[in-house]
């Protein structure tokens, strides 16, 4: 594992496979933060290069980046939330609604079976948008980032037992979401 | 029939087997990129750009708008009124309202000024009169600008005095107008 006394050579190699590892889950949590697909790219960016510099002065070591990573893209998901909100309201644009337009043309996931099709690709991907982001991120960041629930209260700054209740409640909302879906479509 | 418990359980797991949608090559190699230099230019002015064209949208908003409108009206009328004073003296504005009367006389004559500024007298009868000098052989250089120089009153009229050279005698003499005859323009430029 790279640490802060590690060669510059070695960072740029552990930095790069760290991204090929990590880069896909982290992306799909920053989508879930801000659900454009460009901010999301440039809110990441910008997370991923606070982290990086932080790790080149020794703050931060390989263990602590992926943590330290979301807590970022959190940070400015929000801080880019509130950007929004207030162009809204002075330019009175229909802001949101470009949004949903737009994230409902982007999917989030790829299926590993081929068992799962498009549509249910695309249910789970609306739900997920739909439900309260208190639910969703910890949904997200258990499933597809395999944080524990310690980890995840670190970065949401919440109580083990809060993350859990949310995880369970999460997982009620979105399945409950998802068979009102086929209900309708049968 | 399962209970809601095993059918979180079973969601769980139909949610584990998704994967999250692999990023662009381009972003990817942004990314990557951010290791080899702290800033890696290219990527990053493509976010700047962004950013711009952001903080475009933000200056086109209608407030912002406004204010840049009202600004620009005021910076162009501060400049305007600066370049009015210095281009034609207060005192002369007067003056060249009331020489307009005066100009269908072709034999006017104009004298060179300092500050890039010309005086215009118009000569008329009363004037040659008055001041005992052929306007078409004389040149005269003013000692100070009109609206400094002692100004005397005759007969109700106000007159301002140039000290002036005769080329003809080689002698300098003074001269008068009627202050209400004189304007000052700024010279032209050849």
């Amino acid at each position: 594992m790279a640490d802060g006394r590690a060669s510059h050579f070695d960072r740029e190699a552990f930095w790069a496979d760290w991204i090929q590892t990590n880069g896909d889950r982290l992306l799909l949590f920053t989508r879930s933060q801000t659900r454009r697909l460009t901010e999301s790219e440039d809110i990441l960016q910008e997370a991923l290069l606070r982290v990086w510099r932080h790790w080149e002065k020794g703050i931060l070591d390989g263990e602590s980046l992926l943590p330290a990573a979301y807590t970022n893209i959190r940070r400015l998901a929000i801080d880019n939330a509130r950007k929004n909100q207030r162009r809204e309201k002075r330019e009175s644009v229909d802001f949101l609604g470009q949004q949903d337009q737009e994230s409902i043309n982007s999917e989030w996931f790829q299926a590993s079976q081929d068992s799962i099709d498009q549509e249910e690709l695309h249910n789970i991907t609306e739900v997920l948008e739909q439900i309260p982001n208190q639910y969703r991120e910890v949904i997200i960041l258990r499933i597809w980032s395999d944080l524990t629930h310690r980890q995840i209260a670190d970065i949401l700054n919440l109580s083990i037992n809060s993350v859990a209740s949310l995880y369970r409640y999460g997982l009620k909302l979105v399945r409950k979401e998802l068979e009102k879906r086929q209900m309708t479509t049968r | 029939m399962s209970n809601p418990t095993d059918k979180d359980n079973k969601l769980e797991n139909r949610l584990r087997q998704l994967h999250p949608k692999a990023m662009s090559p381009e972003l990817m190699e942004r990314l990557s990129s951010i290791s080899q230099s702290q800033q890696p230019l290219d990527e990053r002015a493509s976010v700047e750009n962004r950013d711009l064209l952001k903080g475009l949208r933000l200056f086109l908003s209608p407030r912002k708008l406004l204010y840049g409108a009202l600004s620009v009206i005021l910076i162009t009328g501060i400049f305007l009124i600066d370049l009015s004073d210095t281009s034609t003296p207060s005192q002369s504005d007067q003056a060249m309202n009331d020489a307009k009367d005066n100009m269908e006389s072709e034999d006017h004559l104009t004298i060179p000024l300092d500050a890039g500024h010309e005086l215009v007298a118009f000569s008329n009868p009363a004037i040659a009169q008055e001041s005992e000098i052929t306007f078409e052989t004389t040149t005269i250089i003013p000692s100070m600008t009109a609206d400094r120089h002692p100004i005397e009153a005759r007969q109700a009229i106000v007159w301002t005095t140039f000290e002036a050279h005769d080329p003809d005698t080689n002698e300098r003499v003074e001269i008068s107008f009627p202050t209400s005859q004189i304007a000052f323009r700024r010279a032209p430029v050849f």
